[in-house]
């Protein structure tokens, strides 16, 4: 293989490195939660209403992170949720997850806020929020 | 000049940003769902509705094809005022037949207030609610108008379609408990409401409690209800009734006036109490869920005593929820019926008529069973397709669970019912 080939080789594995690192979905906590990690279990019981101590954040519809957290963590299709979700909110009980539009407005309203948690790509993650699941 | 100014203008800056942060669409929030069904029903001397109380018109006898029988719509405002204070208001709209006070049937679809309240959190563990909520007997009861919500198109007509009151006013608390991987809640709720059906007009009281335990993919569930109902509207019965039970009594047939004397009270304008049992439970791993309830109603006459239940099961594939549900009903028939063994004929002839009078009114034997098998599909974000049949198999001589009953009637024969449905939510 010539030298340029070889830059090549390494620039395109570099690369592909870097995308898969992007694709990872990470649950995310403001720093002063006091756990340093939180199972999937618990996390899903937030999301689908069961407990109301978090105020959890949803991506977009039309997110790939979003039906894959949902997947991952919950067990459960987009269509599944949406009715678990109408079973609380048209009887009154409560909300679902706020939607925000983007991985990066979720991490600064996780930092913001002492009960938000969101699930982000690994990528927006910074110092002002506290990973605590990264989906598998 | 310049201090006073420049606080001004902080303070101003401040306001500014508070409002904008708790701005009105923080606070209100819209919401509906909603479902379009076409049934039909092969029976032609009566209509199957869902709610015998509260459906005057069903499909069958009235219209072969209707979209009367599975179609509403609801809209829903929430409120979100503070982290512990919010309120809801919903208002639906569907095929009921109700009167008002001054007697006149309001039309179908003119939409009635579901729910409306305020909810306040005071602890984390403890709510309180106030105001117009759904009665929390039944497992689904509070979300069954939500097609969406449900795997099935349309629930059992034999637990589902007994319940004639959809909503009380009055207050409910609850105590939800959290003990390592289970959860448990207990609910308590008292009210009452001015009940009008097409049938007729009551005062009601009602009491539920309720404990729930959910622990994984499984739910269960035992709850009471008591009621108390006055009617207002005195169905002539209760003289002729009475009349007979002094007669027989005179006579020495004392079962027979004992019996007589019970409706001839029930008809006349006192409170009358009633007692309801329910057992039900969900197993829902994922891939595949099973549910039942079973219900007793004790001391309530007209209707008489009765035991129903169902189980109801599904498998999820993709896309596709197929599923199937069986339900039963039974009436217990002695309860109002004149004894009339060993009567002179004059009298058996006057509880015969009285017997067939209440018989084709209001009760009578109406057992009954239904097969339902049916697919969901989940074919587009927020909208749910639903095809359903359901077999309705009537026990020997009853009436069933049917409204509008013509001449021809069949009693104990089978009833078809097909339907269609999408369901939504926004």
């Amino acid at each position: 293989m010539n030298h340029r080939m070889k830059k090549l080789a390494v620039l395109a594995s570099l690369l592909t490195g870097i995308a898969a690192a992007n694709a990872e979905v990470v649950v995310i906590v403001n720093p002063k939660h006091p756990a340093a990690s939180m199972t999937a279990d618990q996390i899903a019981n937030i999301y689908l209403g069961k407990d109301a101590s978090l105020s959890p954040l949803d991506l977009p519809e039309s997110a790939g992170q979003r039906t894959e957290f949902y997947n991952k963590v919950a067990g459960k299709d987009t269509a599944q949720v949406k009715a678990i979700w109408a079973r609380l909110v048209f009887t009154g009980k409560s909300q679902p997850p706020k939607e925000v539009g983007s991985s990066a407005e979720a991490v600064k309203q996780v930092a913001g806020n002492d009960k938000g948690i969101a699930y982000v790509d690994k990528s927006a993650v910074d110092a002002s929020v506290k990973a605590v699941l990264t989906l598998p | 000049m310049t201090k006073r100014l420049c606080l001004a203008a902080a303070v101003a800056c401040a306001l500014a940003q508070s409002a904008h942060a708790a701005g009105i669409e923080d606070i209100f929030s819209l919401r509906g769902y909603g479902t379009f069904g076409v049934a039909h029903s092969d029976n032609d001397e009566a209509d199957v509705v869902n709610d015998l109380c509260s459906q005057e018109k069903g499909v069958g006898y009235t219209d072969s094809w209707s979209t009367r029988l599975d179609s509403k719509s609801a809209l829903q405002i929430d409120m979100h005022f503070t982290d512990r204070l919010s309120g809801v208001v919903q208002l639906v709209s569907e095929s009921l037949s109700n009167k008002s006070w001054d007697g006149d049937i309001n039309e179908e679809w003119v939409p009635t207030l579901e729910w409306a309240n305020l909810s306040y959190k005071v602890t984390d563990e403890l709510t309180v609610r106030a105001g117009r909520v759904v009665l929390p007997f039944l497992m689904s009861a509070e979300y069954s108008k939500v097609g969406f919500a449900n795997h099935w198109m349309r629930g059992p007509t034999e637990v589902y379609g007994q319940m004639p009151f959809a909503s009380m006013d009055g207050g409910d608390v609850s105590y939800k408990q959290a003990h390592g991987d289970s959860t448990s809640t207990v609910r308590a709720s008292y009210g009452g409401l001015a009940y009008r059906s097409y049938a007729f007009l009551a005062q009601v009281q009602m009491k539920t409690l309720s404990y729930t335990l959910e622990k994984g993919p499984l739910t269960a569930r035992a709850a009471y209800m008591g009621i108390t109902f006055r009617s207002i509207h005195d169905l002539g019965l209760s003289p002729n009734y009475q009349q007979f039970a002094n007669t027989a009594a005179a006579l020495n047939f004392d079962e027979a006036a004992d019996v007589a004397s019970e409706v001839a009270r029930t008809f006349r304008h006192t409170w009358y109490p009633s007692k309801w049992y329910t057992v039900g439970a969900t197993y829902d791993p994922g891939a595949w869920f099973v549910l039942g309830e079973l219900v007793h109603s004790d001391q309530r006459r007209i209707p008489s005593d009765y035991t129903t239940g169902y189980v109801s099961g599904g498998v999820r594939m993709g896309k596709l929820t197929p599923y199937a549900t069986f339900s039963k009903v039974e009436f217990d028939k002695e309860d109002h019926v004149i004894p009339t063994a060993g009567m002179p004929a004059e009298l058996a002839g006057f509880a015969d008529a009285l017997n067939t009078a209440l018989d084709g009114a209001f009760t009578g034997d109406r057992s009954q069973q239904t097969l339902s098998v049916g697919l969901r599909w989940d074919v587009y974000n927020g909208f749910a397709l639903k095809a359903q049949y359901d077999h309705v198999m009537l026990d020997d001589n009853s009436l069933g669970l049917f409204a509008n009953r013509q001449p021809g009637f069949d009693r104990g024969g089978n009833t078809n019912v097909v339907g269609l449905s999408v369901d939504f939510v926004f």
